[in-house]
């Protein structure tokens, strides 16, 4: 089945549907959320089927985009990348606030210490070092 | 307009030279913070506070000397968490600070906490957050707007003169419009992302709110320009914006978008925006009918864009890397499923399926490229207009005043139509800002400019012209329990 190019109107997402977008999206819904969710997915979409009406304009070059030789990234004659920056600004690498160590909530011989994910093979829970 | 003696500027400047003790704005906003954080209806317009803020010896120097500032949560400060007004983020401190807040810093300003916000961004009302909703201080019962409604709030009640607030679209503007304040969203492009928490990238900008037009011009100013850190920042010089508000308005050609006055606007937002129209028709502004004939595919547009971003990169939030992780899991993929079910509010929820759905085989074409296409339509409607020799549009900056709390959290797309005059600046990228323009029935009514590209300095001309003949709204009175802290 090929996909459709406009929005359809009167389209409605059924719950099998939101649990099939729920699961891509790494979430998990509540009993009677799902249905709620697809009752307000369902209304919210109605209004999007004027989409269906526009008419795209010839193509052009992007306007109101910011012009690739507008943008801040460093320059061959500035390396460093801080020769226009606003004065006063730190050059990259941006340096951190406070050592790793005082980020991590565990750190041990210059490694952070996280947990184990679940269903990782030999994990009970524990944290462990990577 | 003339520099007002208690503007930012001056105040700065008496600390500069020794006539106003470094801490003493600072005194006074905890002051004010204390009557209204602790009256009968708390404004709960901070997540953070720092009540040792700008307490440091020594002397202070920049534009903002002294200035006590605000912040929205959405924004990396080292010493403050930065939450987003998420339980996901519940405790989280960035690694560093975003370039925004640390050149307020370096401009003297003092950054006095974090103010509250709709989760993530996503919302019209600051009810979408983990820390409980924030009042307007207008009246209790109503909503500051959102989701900058913390930012806003705090500055309408004169807790601070001057805040910084995201706009993905209208989330400056439209909480400056409902707690009677000014507030700009730049050109994308104007102010550095680094280190604001990624909502919509195509769209979010960081954004100034002020009592007055000159006081966010002068913090919009102190955070604008290139950042080698921000690729989307743009190198281009950032003009004198508080000398901008002196030019006044003869000879400006002020279009009216006749899309924007539909039969249905509210009676008494559409009086004080004729108001506001023929104030800068008096200063000797040119008004002009125009169309943007797009307009009606904004909403549609903008809540399939905003979203379908949200929902990449909202995806980085998983229990794993940063943020509220699950205790209970039995497996990887039942940690991240829990995770994010625990830690998110149901708005994010809703637009992270929203999104999903529109980006997933078989709606892409026809959800997320109609609605590029659309945006685009848009655009080149703003691009005719300023080429036909229009300098800065005029519109309502929302359809009506701040509603009621609870009036539309259970009503999702009623809530969308919040935006439905600023979301259009931000599809474009223009420039745009809001401005008090009159009280309806005791709550405060914004009127919206926009301006081509680059053009703040012109969005803050015709500003600074409505507020010299129309005047101030503010301030709210102040509750009259509360204590000191």
């Amino acid at each position: 089945m090929s996909e459709p190019r406009v929005p359809e109107p009167g389209v409605t997402v059924s719950i099998r549907e939101i649990h099939r977008i729920a699961a891509l999206a790494r979430l998990r819904l509540e009993p009677g959320e799902a249905e709620r969710m697809a009752r307000d997915m369902s209304s919210i979409l109605e209004h999007m089927a004027v989409l269906g009406e526009v008419t795209a304009l010839e193509p052009s070059p992007a306007s109101g985009v910011p012009r690739i030789e507008d943008a801040a990234w460093p320059r061959s004659e500035d390396p460093g990348g801080t020769g226009s920056a606003a004065e006063g600004d730190e050059t990259m690498p941006d340096p951190l606030e406070r050592p790793l160590s005082h980020m991590a909530p565990d750190w041990r011989d210059g490694f952070f210490v996280v947990p184990r994910l679940p269903g990782v093979a030999g994990s009970s829970g524990e944290r462990d070092s990577p | 307009m003339r520099e007002n003696s208690n503007g930012v500027a001056a105040r700065a400047a008496e600390v500069r030279n020794g006539q106003l003790a470094p801490d003493s704005m600072v005194a006074e906003a905890l002051e004010a913070l204390g009557a209204w954080e602790f009256g009968a209806s708390p404004l709960n317009a901070f997540i953070a506070l720092d009540q040792r803020a700008g307490r440091e010896r020594g002397p202070r120097d920049g534009a903002l000397a002294g200035i006590p500032v605000a912040v929205k949560d959405n924004l990396a400060t080292a010493d403050f968490p930065t939450t987003c007004g998420s339980r996901i983020l519940q405790g989280f401190r960035s690694p560093y600070e975003a370039t925004a807040v640390r050149r307020l810093r370096r401009a003297g300003a003092v950054v006095l906490g974090k103010t509250n916000m709709d989760e993530f961004g996503m919302g019209s009302s600051t009810e979408n957050s983990a820390f409980g909703p924030t009042r307007n201080p207008w009246h209790p019962e109503r909503v500051p707007g959102g989701s900058s409604g913390g930012s806003a709030a705090a500055v309408a009640a004169g807790i601070v003169p001057v805040a910084v607030g995201s706009d993905t679209g209208g989330s400056v503007r439209q909480p400056a419009s409902f707690c009677g304040v000014v507030g700009i969203k730049p050109t994308y492009g104007r102010v550095s992302r680094y280190g604001l928490v990624a909502f919509a990238s195509s769209l979010d900008q960081v954004g100034a709110l002020g009592r007055t037009v000159r006081d966010a011009a002068a913090l919009l100013e102190v955070v604008s320009g290139r950042d080698p850190r921000d690729a989307t920042s743009v190198n281009r010089p950032v003009p004198p914006l508080a000398a901008a508000c002196d030019r006044g308005v003869r000879g400006l050609v002020v279009g009216v978008p006749r899309e924007y006055f539909p039969p249905r606007l509210d009676p008494v937002v559409r009086r004080l925006a004729e108001r506001a129209l023929s104030a800068l028709e008096a200063a000797g502004a040119e008004v002009r009918d125009v169309s943007l004939p797009h307009t009606r595919y904004a909403i549609p547009a903008y809540y399939i864009i905003a979203p379908a971003e949200a929902s990449s990169n909202l995806a980085r939030y998983d229990g794993v890397r940063f943020g509220r992780r699950c205790g209970e899991a039995d497996s990887t993929e039942r940690l991240y499923e829990l995770s994010r079910s625990e830690g998110f509010g149901t708005e994010v929820k809703r637009r992270i399926l929203l999104g999903t759905y529109a980006l997933s085989a078989g709606y892409y074409d026809a959800y997320y490229g109609r609605a590029q296409e659309a945006r685009a339509v848009i655009a080149h409607d703003f691009e005719r207009v300023f080429r036909d020799g229009v300098d800065v549009l005029f519109t309502p900056t929302s359809p009506t005043p701040a509603f009621r709390l609870g009036e539309r959290i259970h009503d999702p797309y009623q809530m969308y139509l919040s935006d439905i005059f600023t979301v259009p600046a931000n599809l474009a990228g223009v420039p745009a800002l809001s401005v008090p323009i009159g009280l309806a029935e005791g709550l405060p009514v914004g009127g919206q400019l926009m301006a081509a590209h680059w053009r703040e300095d012109t969005l803050l001309t015709a500003a600074a012209a409505i507020e010299a003949e129309l005047g101030t709204v503010g301030p709210p009175p102040v509750p009259a329990a509360g204590r000191a802290i």
